[in-house]
């Protein structure tokens, strides 16, 4: 009689464990897999905007000359980027290309903070930076983000100009120079 | 003496019986799936053409993968040829984020490899977010060949970096 009890605690002991080999038959594995590069474009909006100063004597005898912005529209710089994690944070800078700009004469520019259409790690604004043909860092701190494609997204870059040195400052007609954005790594 | 040769006997009677029932269970698992093709998305969908753009919300899978519900075992298939079965899915993250989903269809019927008219396969024709749980994905009877399914990414989004996102979707067939 043990013998027998004993014989059916196997059984069952086998039978249980049989039993989930039984209702599970077979299980196969797909690999899903994607690579995102690394990424990083920049863009100003809206596209080949020129801005336009003028410079005119003071309606005032011995007064500075004004500087007068004629341009209305303003412009936005919109920029994706796809960093690698721990790697180091990116940022935008700018610099005169082309052109020279007028003796006696200082240009800025001032990034606005990002707009809070786009996603978070957006880049922070370094203020009022004057430009050369060095490039100068505007925004800093990019990190894995986007700030939406178009005007009235990403950072509003004002620009603006400033008299340095008044003696130095020659009636020489139109002065044209170009303002070149990059993207680059920290 | 009589008493004890049958209780002997009894005994041997049991052993044939759970020998014979586990063989069944063996021959049961036969049942098995097979799955064709890769995964793949377009990596043109990885990349931004206008500047300060995210990605698709959204990508499906450029190719379509193919499972098939098959038996190795000749008995199987002439006794039991309208055997119901049902697949559940889930994955194993190897490396994810979290706020990505994958997600999976079955996007066509398949076929019965036997001609047998009464095979067929129900449900799983919208897409259904796979997780680390089991969960349902479709059901059928019979053995079927090439049924179609496709995956699609979403959740996908610049804000998680660069870099490789991997996971491996399991398919299971159970008795159903």
């Amino acid at each position: 009689m043990k013998r027998f009890r004993k014989n059916i605690v196997l059984t069952t002991f086998v039978l249980m464990q049989a039993f989930p080999v039984f209702s599970q038959l077979n299980d196969k594995a797909v690999n899903v897999r994607f690579t995102v590069p690394e990424i990083a474009v920049v863009d100003i909006e809206p596209a080949l905007n020129n801005v336009e100063f003028a410079i005119s004597a003071s309606d005032q005898p011995g007064a500075e000359p004004v500087v007068e912005k004629l341009s209305e529209e303003s412009l936005w710089i919109n920029y994706s980027s796809a960093i690698r994690p721990n790697s180091n944070k990116r940022k935008i800078v700018a610099q005169i290309s082309e052109g020279e700009i007028p003796a006696g004469i200082a240009f800025f520019i001032e990034a606005s903070a990002a707009t809070p259409f786009g996603s978070a790690n957006q880049g922070n604004s370094l203020g009022k930076v004057q430009m050369t043909k060095d490039p100068r860092p505007i925004i800093s701190g990019i990190g894995s983000c986007y700030t939406g494609d178009g005007v009235n997204m990403g950072h509003e870059l004002k620009y603006s100009i400033e008299i340095t040195d008044f003696s130095k400052i020659e009636s020489a007609g139109d002065q044209v120079f170009t303002v070149m954005y990059t993207i680059s790594d920290n | 003496m009589k008493v004890y040769k049958t209780k002997f006997l009894l005994e041997k009677l049991v052993f044939a019986g759970c020998l014979l029932l586990i063989g069944f269970v063996v021959k049961a698992q036969e049942l098995e799936l097979q799955v064709e093709g890769m995964a793949t998305f377009d990596a043109a969908s990885f990349s931004i053409e206008n500047a300060g753009a995210d990605f698709n919300a959204s990508v499906e899978s450029e190719s379509t993968l193919f499972v098939t519900v098959d038996s190795n075992d000749a008995w199987d298939k002439t006794n039991n040829p309208n055997r119901k079965w049902k697949v559940e899915v889930r994955k194993e993250d190897v490396s994810w984020d979290d706020a990505m989903q994958v997600e999976i269809v079955r996007s066509g019927n398949g076929y019965s490899k036997e001609n047998n008219k009464s095979n067929h396969v129900n449900d799983g024709q919208n897409y259904q977010v796979v997780s680390a749980n089991s969960s349902y994905f479709f059901r059928g009877k019979g053995l079927i060949s090439e049924i179609p399914i496709q995956f699609r990414l979403s959740g996908i989004s610049i804000v998680h970096g660069a870099g490789d996102f991997e996971t491996n979707v399991m398919l299971t067939i159970y008795d159903d």
